[in-house]
């Protein structure tokens, strides 16, 4: 049982939380735009990026290099917004936002290289990794944190949504763009303001995942399809759908790794993603079709 | 009277199609227009080009203010409301909820929600439920109290009656009279005669993307009129 725990269970909510947060900004942007960004590997380390050049490499306090991270991730993404996504929002074809995003976080990457020539950075502020023993039981704070975030943060968005006005706003525009608009709800207000979020979550998402990652421009593909995978288990326009798509992804990834080997991890994402097409197309929770992506 | 809205050589094209061409209308304050077509004669066209929802050429005026480019969103916070063909309430959203983000357009919400409430009093008791579990009819209802709520000086409605049961279809001409009562100019676009001549109100008969008449709901020839119109 502890080994299950040690290696299947931990691990699994660990890897299951970063797959959620992927998903948790892709289902912010995709319900109000109809948009997956495909730029999100490269946000996620425009935080930690962002830091290490302001402190590591120019020496100045960390905390002012927080805040100048926070500063470009914002201006990235409200650019990214305006030409990489608002222009393709209903277009009814995915073709141009898929080469758009993508275009946009090759741009990213390039630029992203430039500080550290491409080289990868190890982050020495991050959460530390070190597994602690609590009653054979092992586990470390980076695990732990990733996972009370993701959990806190699909709460906290869950509330903003149900409770406040913007957030109202938010899911009319998820769920009908003329509707919205006859009622005076800008399309393009909502498609920012859900880019600043998925931006936020962005910032959180690369604070915790440089505890076991190198920061460098190219954040494998591996993360943005385990997220996408989440998100489509979830449901694309389901907030809270992304605990069960994150958990799901998390577990059977990790399952597969420990009883299988590393090779069948992305076999095993790919046949659950199969499944949810084949028997789930709305995910557990969700409205939207996965097959329109 | 001055007029609430002005539609001058309204045209509407979808790629090379030609949707509308060349249409003028007026509404004034507390006037019903009706506008009646066939199936595919533009109808929808002209309420989205007025509206912001589709692009259009020709000028819109709203109460003296020429809207030119402003965006359906920003037309809506103008005053212009719009009752789209379909429904389009928010399914997820409770009946309450669905008024409550229509009323914010309101200078005064909660008063937006008490007058969509004053004539659609039907909608209270589903206050609770989501929208997407209304029928048609109830949904359409909604969609109208949703709109009011927003106080417009100017409602466009597309085919309330569409689809509703006879006993709605006069339920919503009673609803279309009040709204006409609150001082609202109300463009409204149908295929059912009867609609126009209930309502007695001024008539534009759409063909093919343009107005090819002038009626009067009370006209006794109207019918045949029509007929002959749509058939053509
Ligand atoms: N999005 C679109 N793209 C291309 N053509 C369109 C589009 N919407 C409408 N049309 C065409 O424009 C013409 C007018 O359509 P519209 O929907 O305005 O008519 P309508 O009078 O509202 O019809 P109905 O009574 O069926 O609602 C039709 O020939 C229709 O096929
Ligand atoms: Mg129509």
């Amino acid at each position: 049982m502890t080994d299950f725990i040690n290696n299947v269970l931990i691990p699994g909510a660990a890897g299951g939380a970063t797959a959620g947060l992927f998903a948790l900004a892709f289902v912010v942007m995709y319900r109000t735009t109809g948009v997956l960004n495909f730029a999100h590997g490269q946000l996620v380390m425009l935080m930690p990026l962002g830091v290490l050049v302001v402190s590591d490499l120019w020496g100045l306090p960390v905390v002012l290099g927080l805040v100048v991270a926070v500063l470009v991730l914002a201006a990235v993404v409200l650019m990214e917004e305006r030409v990489a996504i608002r222009p393709f929002v209903q277009s009814g074809h995915a073709m141009p936002w898929i080469l758009s995003t993508l275009g946009f976080s090759v741009v990213l990457a390039e630029l992203m290289a430039i500080p550290y020539r491409a080289q990868p950075v190890r982050f020495p502020w991050g959460i530390s990794a070190k597994a602690h023993d609590l009653g054979g039981i092992q586990v470390s704070w980076a695990e732990i944190a990733i996972v009370v975030a993701f959990i806190l943060l699909v709460a906290a968005l869950t509330i903003f949504d149900r409770r406040t006005t913007t957030g109202l706003r938010l899911r009319a525009v998820a769920q009908d763009k003329d509707g919205a608009a006859a009622i005076g709800i800008s399309p393009g207000a909502a498609s920012r303001l859900s880019a600043l979020i998925a931006g936020g979550i962005a910032a959180i998402t690369g604070l915790l995942i440089v505890s076991t990652q190198l920061v460098s421009p190219e954040l494998g593909l591996t993360f943005l399809f385990n997220g996408f995978v989440a998100a489509a288990v979830g449901g694309l326009d389901s907030l809270h759908g992304v605990i069960a798509g994150g958990f799901i992804v998390g577990i059977v990834g990790q399952t597969a790794a420990t009883y299988m080997g590393g090779n069948y991890v992305q076999i095993a994402m790919f046949s659950v993603l199969l499944v949810v097409y084949l028997t789930r197309p709305h995910g557990l929770f969700g409205r939207a079709s996965v097959r329109a992506v | 009277m001055s007029a609430a809205l002005v539609v001058e050589n309204l045209g509407v094209r979808y790629g090379g199609v030609t949707a509308l061409r060349d249409v003028s209308l007026s509404v004034d304050e507390g006037q019903i227009l009706t506008v009646l077509g066939a199936n595919g004669a533009g109808k929808t066209s002209m309420l989205r080009g007025i509206s912001g929802l589709v692009s259009s050429t020709g000028t819109v005026t709203h109460h003296g203010r020429t809207l030119g480019r402003l965006d359906a969103a920003a037309r809506a916070r103008a005053g212009l409301g719009h009752v789209l063909e379909g429904r389009h309430v928010f399914p997820d959203l409770t009946v309450r909820e669905n008024l409550h983000l229509g009323s914010l357009l309101s200078p005064k919400p909660a008063e937006g929600v008490e007058r969509a409430l004053a004539l659609l009093p039907e909608l209270e008791e589903m206050a609770g439920r989501k929208a997407g579990r209304l029928s048609g009819g109830q949904q359409q209802m909604l969609a109208i109290a949703r709109a009011i709520s927003g106080s417009p000086s100017v409602l466009l409605l597309d085919e309330p009656t569409n689809g509703l049961a006879p006993m709605l279809v006069q339920r919503t001409i009673d609803v279309i009279g009040a709204i006409q009562e609150l001082g609202v100019a109300v463009l409204l676009v149908e295929q059912r005669v009867e609609v126009a001549q209930a309502l007695g109100s001024e008539v534009l008969v759409l063909q093919r993307g343009e107005v090819v008449g002038t009626a009067h709901g009370t006209d006794d020839d109207l019918e045949d009129r029509i007929h002959t119109a749509y058939l053509a």
